[in-house]
């Protein structure tokens, strides 16, 4: 099972066939774009490298060389292929990665694409008596910015290395790569024991950090690790329904660390005829004892079972007396009339959602099922008051759609601002008129003396709320494009950065703009003060 | 090939499991127990340090049990799992430097499981391409296909292939794998949208850098490393075959097989993606003729199986095709312990105080399947008795119960069933359900021990040896609960448990199993081969066996 739900996380898009050196077939309509550049390292051509800007794959000729043809107007991503390199910008290393906005027909060249080599850890771990431990998780983090702090601040960021996982062998033997340069604390851990850093601390406080270079291997990264058994615990108690008290048989009670830690886990196990359960083998930590269970559509979070969150603290005994009180969720029958409805807008390729509209009610949505003629049905919601939202399937931004709701009726009633107040019996009669937008804004980010900035990030604003409808990062050429944006009027700011609303920068001079639902675009130009030669504002 | 016809855990219906006792105590109470063992490596040294752990058998395929107990065992390699409630438990043996057990190992309170593990053996070597530049971060994926006695051994489901990556020199280690002899190869993948895979879209490359069809075997040896196991990639760009699916929710998870169409090995497998609609695309694919299977995995045990779809490819790629999913079969019903009768806890050494939820139901099916899925998963009733088996393909099953120590198996009918005959073969078409089968289980079973003698000098011709049991009880002809088959050790030996007191006659057959057949499919579910068990009934072996006693010392001979 986990490993079906291992594929199921990692399943992505297949790309099926684009020329490596043509990229996809040109579409009709518009004409397509294309790139030239180089990829280099320490300013020499670097070939063999293969990567894909958008949906296309290519590669580096031997001098460095590379030309990417066939791109329709758009944002396009660049991703590396595993090489165990880095590409400065690559979206594996960046959260925004490097994007590239191109327009109808644009022929962008002189592009370089500068190449970073991975560095490598590698050591083995060991138990006191110097026998290899097999299977022992390894993980890289920052040192810490505030020195002596306890855990979890004894680190700062995790960072991800090669392989996925790394793991030691057979032989106590791990082998980390595809490392940014950078200074490190190496972490080992086994579950249910405390992790160990290099090499042999406790904590990030005490660890020796390893320097790792570009391209280069630091060896004998060896660490001591305790392999005596821990002392483990059990957690057993009752589910009752909370209005009744009834004991509740045959469902699914979940056992979570408080502390997500990779060490402690918990589990889900399922009661008996009164209602009792069972968890075992459990380390000394804080665990929050939950039902939830799987609607009608399965994996995705429902609320048909569900209860507030009950503390157990196991440390260093059994527990034996945990109550969960289980509170039952409510179903929605409804439905979707579309304002001005094309042929392409069939609700048979939607997905609909249920979600509280108070954030202390919950954050996450439940979904529902549609038909093609708009009745939906959303099962297991909390009974508080809740929004229904509607999307198409796939990426609402890859298909530039967004499915906006205009109002919502309950029994002749505008719920539209409030909700929809739910109690313990199923609603029958809702009606939500939604409308569907194609809005899209384009645009450039500009310094106030026409310099191209770096890269930044532009947001959508809405007018009365404040609240950010959307954002797009800007390319090298200061361009960005958004799409699928509800009609209305927005202000639109934009920073420099991957966090220009955090990072303290001055933002540009709001402007405002309004998007029609069909998919004209808009195009507005920002400007931002250029900073001195220390970044500050000027 | 009986592609993974023997790689399931088939429960031939009564000698899978070892009943060692079952616990006495007040009736009506539950009573926590124990299951006390060992693990044993190479003659039956002792394995010190090894963990147990114990995890409910989970009637619901979906929902990961948590363990109920663990333990690591001691200088004699034993050891207990303390504090349990009267239940059907798997249990998960690790061990440093020991190959995973191949089998499922299941066990009740106060049972005594020895189990047997194997030193793990190491692959190692490197991939390179064809510039003879390591390939980093390259999928290789190993498969048992036989034993340390070179016997074949079925393909399991391509998801559980043994798989490890490359490093950042091209090299891989893996560990742990049981003797025997490997097919190793590299392949793209398409499922990290981390880090793309270069190899994605390419025919998987074998050791040492061919086709499967030339694919050279590489042996494991118990506790030993085999290196230099380099593959070079050949970098053969495969076909892409795509389509859609019809008759499944757009957001199923769905996996998909191209199955060699002559031998039936899988040669490609694809997933697809659930937040991508119906759409699907497997690549990689060389040229040849396949057939397409998909099954889609649902909720609660749900699964949705298609009919296979030959695809030639030969050229260039393979689109438009439409692939329907219809639903699974499923069994439901209720498995009832009878009362058990007074009279026998003298002789059986009490009163029990056994649990529903130690039975457990299987079925076998009898013909193989292409699909990926072919049997239902062991199901465990719940404290009912209530028990439902989902996601059956379509074909011909015979019901397995494993009842618990001290039971057998008194009937197992549906409304109409005739007393005191019992279900034959349940013949399951597409998306159907049986949904009132009753099991009832008495107490006071026996158990018979015996010997084969004049055992023909092939070790093959020994394994297709089955011992049955057949009623003598005139009444009991037409039961099929009544009769048993057990296989033959190599010395000869064989046992049969659970069984229902009562008149038997001991007969040995020889079984031929046709290709595509599951061996261990009961003969006697058969009426005409039942017919020649009763005839050849009339001239074996006769014995009596009597509640909760073990009938020891019977010697049957193979008539040349």
């Amino acid at each position: 099972m986990l490993k079906f739900f291992l594929l199921l996380i990692f399943a992505g898009t297949v790309f099926t066939g684009a020329d490596a050196q043509s990229g996809p077939k040109p579409a009709a309509s518009p004409p397509t774009a294309s790139i030239t550049g180089r990829v280099t390292h320490d300013g020499r051509p670097v070939g063999g490298i293969q990567f894909m800007i958008g949906p296309a794959r290519t590669v580096s000729k031997p001098d460095g060389t590379f030309r990417v043809t066939g791109l329709p107007p758009g944002n396009h991503s660049l991703r590396l292929f595993r090489t165990g390199n880095y590409i400065e910008g690559d979206r594996e290393s960046s959260i925004l990665g490097r994007t590239f906005t191109l327009e109808a027909g644009e022929n962008r060249d002189g592009v370089e694409i500068r190449l970073i080599p991975g560095g490598v850890i590698t050591g083995h771990v060991r138990d006191r008596e110097n026998r290899p431990l097999t299977g022992v998780r390894i993980e890289l983090f920052e040192p810490s910015q505030f020195p002596n702090s306890p855990p979890p601040l004894d680190v700062g960021t995790q960072v991800t290395a090669k392989p996925f996982a790394v793991t030691t062998d057979d032989r106590g033997e791990y082998r980390a790569f595809a490392i940014p340069p950078g200074r490190y604390l190496v972490k080992a851990g086994r579950p249910k024991q405390p992790s160990v850093f290099h090499p042999a601390a406790a904590t990030g406080n005490d660890a020796t950090v390893v320097e790792v270079r570009s391209g280069e291997v630091a060896e004998n990264i060896d660490i001591v690790l305790d392999a005596t058994p821990p002392t483990l615990f059990t957690v057993s108690g009752r589910l009752v329904d909370a209005v009744t008290g009834a004991p509740i048989a045959d469902e699914t009670v979940s056992l979570i660390p408080r502390d997500p830690r990779p060490e402690i886990s918990g589990g889900r196990t399922k009661t008996d005829r009164e209602g009792r359960f069972q968890f075992g083998n459990l380390p000394s930590a804080t665990f929050i004892a939950t039902v939830q269970t799987a609607g009608s559509n399965g994996g995705i979070v429902s609320y048909r079972l569900f209860s507030d969150p009950v503390s157990v603290n196991v440390k260093g005994r059994d527990i034996t007396d945990v109550v969960i009180k289980a509170k039952r969720g409510v179903t929605v029958f409804g439905k979707v009339e579309v304002v001005g409805a094309t042929a392409a807008d069939n609700p048979a390729n939607w997905l609909v959602f249920g979600k509280p509209v108070n954030q202390k009610d919950g954050i996450f949505s439940v979904r529902g099922s549609i038909s093609p003629d708009g009745i939906f049905r959303i099962e297991g919601l909390k009974p508080v008051p809740f929004l229904p939202w509607f999307a198409v399937q796939g990426s609402a931004t890859d298909l530039g759609v967004n499915i906006e709701v205009l109002s919502i009726f309950r029994n002749g009633v505008d719920v539209t601002e409030t909700g929809v107040e739910l109690g313990t019996d199923p609603i029958q009669d809702l009606r939500v008129r939604v409308r569907v937008n194609r809005g899209v804004l384009k645009g450039e980010l500009r310094f106030e003396n026409g310099d191209i900035p770096p890269p930044g990030r532009v947001y959508l604003i809405d007018q009365n709320s404040e609240t950010v409808i959307t954002s797009a990062g800007t390319d090298e050429r200061g361009r960005f494009l958004m799409k699928a944006i509800p009609a209305g009027t927005y202000r639109v700011r934009a920073g420099l950065g991957e966090f220009p609303r955090s990072n303290g920068l001055a933002p540009t001079k709001p402007a405002v703009v309004t998007i029609p639902p069909t998919g004209d675009p808009v195009t507005v130009t920002l400007t931002i003060p250029k900073p001195d030669a220390e970044g500050n504002p000027q | 090939m009986n592609r993974r016809l023997l790689s399931a855990p088939f429960l031939p219906i009564v000698f899978f499991y070892m009943w060692v006792a079952f616990v006495g105590s007040a009736s009506g109470q539950e009573t926590r127990g124990q299951i006390a063992g060992r693990v044993v490596g190479t003659n039956d040294a002792p394995v010190v340090g090894a963990t147990v752990t114990a995890r409910p058998e989970s009637s619901d395929p979906d929902t990961f049990q948590a363990p109920a107990a663990q333990a690591v065992t001691d200088g004699t390699g034993a050891f207990v799992l303390p504090d349990l409630r009267p239940r059907l438990y798997r249990l998960e043996v690790r061990a440093k430097g020991y190959a995973q057990s191949e089998k499922p190992i299941r066990a009740r309170i106060g049972e005594s499981p020895v189990i047997a593990l194997t030193r793990g053996g190491v692959i190692t070597g490197k991939v390179t391409d064809r510039e003879n530049r390591p390939i980093i971060e390259a999928l290789v994926r190993v498969m048992r296909v036989a034993d340390a006695a070179g016997k074949p051994v079925p393909d399991p489901f391509p998801a559980f292939y043994p798989t490890v990556t490359t490093d950042d020199r091209g090299e891989y280690r893996k560990w742990g794998l049981t003797p025997g002899r490997y097919l190793v190869w590299v392949e793209g993948t398409d499922s990290d949208y981390r880090a793309l895979d270069p190899l994605e879209g390419d025919i998987p490359t074998y050791y040492p850098s061919v086709t499967r069809g030339g694919a050279k075997e590489v042996t494991v040896t118990e506790g030993g490393e085999t290196t230099g196991i380099d593959i070079r990639h050949r970098g053969q760009r495969g076909f892409a075959v795509s389509g859609r699916l019809a008759g499944v929710p757009g957001d199923s998870y769905v996996t998909l097989e191209l199955l060699d169409a002559e031998t039936h090995v899988p040669m490609v497998t694809a997933n697809k993606n659930p937040y991508k609609g119906l759409e699907f695309t497997a690549i990689g694919v060389p040229p040849g003729s396949y057939d397409l299977t998909a099954v889609a995995y649902l909720p609660k045990g749900t699964r949705l199986f298609s009919d296979p779809i030959r695809v030639v490819v030969k050229g260039r790629d393979v689109d438009s095709l439409t692939v329907t999913l219809a639903p699974a079969a499923s069994v439901a019903g209720t498995v009832t312990l009878a009362p058990p009768e007074k009279t026998l806890f003298e002789a059986c050494g009490g009163e029990p105080a056994t649990s529903v939820e130690e039975a457990a139901v299987e079925l076998a099916l009898k013909k193989e399947s292409l699909l990926t899925t072919f049997q239902g998963p062991t199901t465990v009733p719940m404290e009912t008795g209530a028990f439902q088996t989902r996601g059956l393909v379509a074909g011909e099953y015979a019901l397995a119960i494993a009842p618990p120590a001290g039971w057998y198996v008194a009937s197992a009918t549906e409304p109409g069933t005739p007393k005191p005959k019992s279900l034959g073969s349940l013949l399951l078409k597409k998306g159907t359900s049986r949904e009132n089968i009753a099991v009832t289980l008495e107490f006071g079973a026996a158990t018979l021990k015996g010997t084969v003698s004049n055992l023909p000098k092939a070790v093959e011709d020994v394994e297709k040896l089955r011992v049955h049991l057949v009623p003598l009880d005139e009444a009991q002809v037409e039961n099929t609960a009544r009769y048993y088959e057990t296989t033959v050790a190599p010395d000869g030996g064989f046992e049969l448990k659970n069984l229902a007191p009562g008149r038997y006659a001991v007969v040995i057959q020889k079984k031929d199993v046709p290709a595509g057949e599951n061996p261990a499919f009961p003969v006697a579910l058969d009426p005409a081969k039942r017919k020649l068990l009763r005839d050849a009934a009339k001239s074996a072996k006769t014995l009596e066996l009597t509640p909760c006693k073990t009938f020891e010392g019977v010697t049957v001979e193979v008539k040349p």
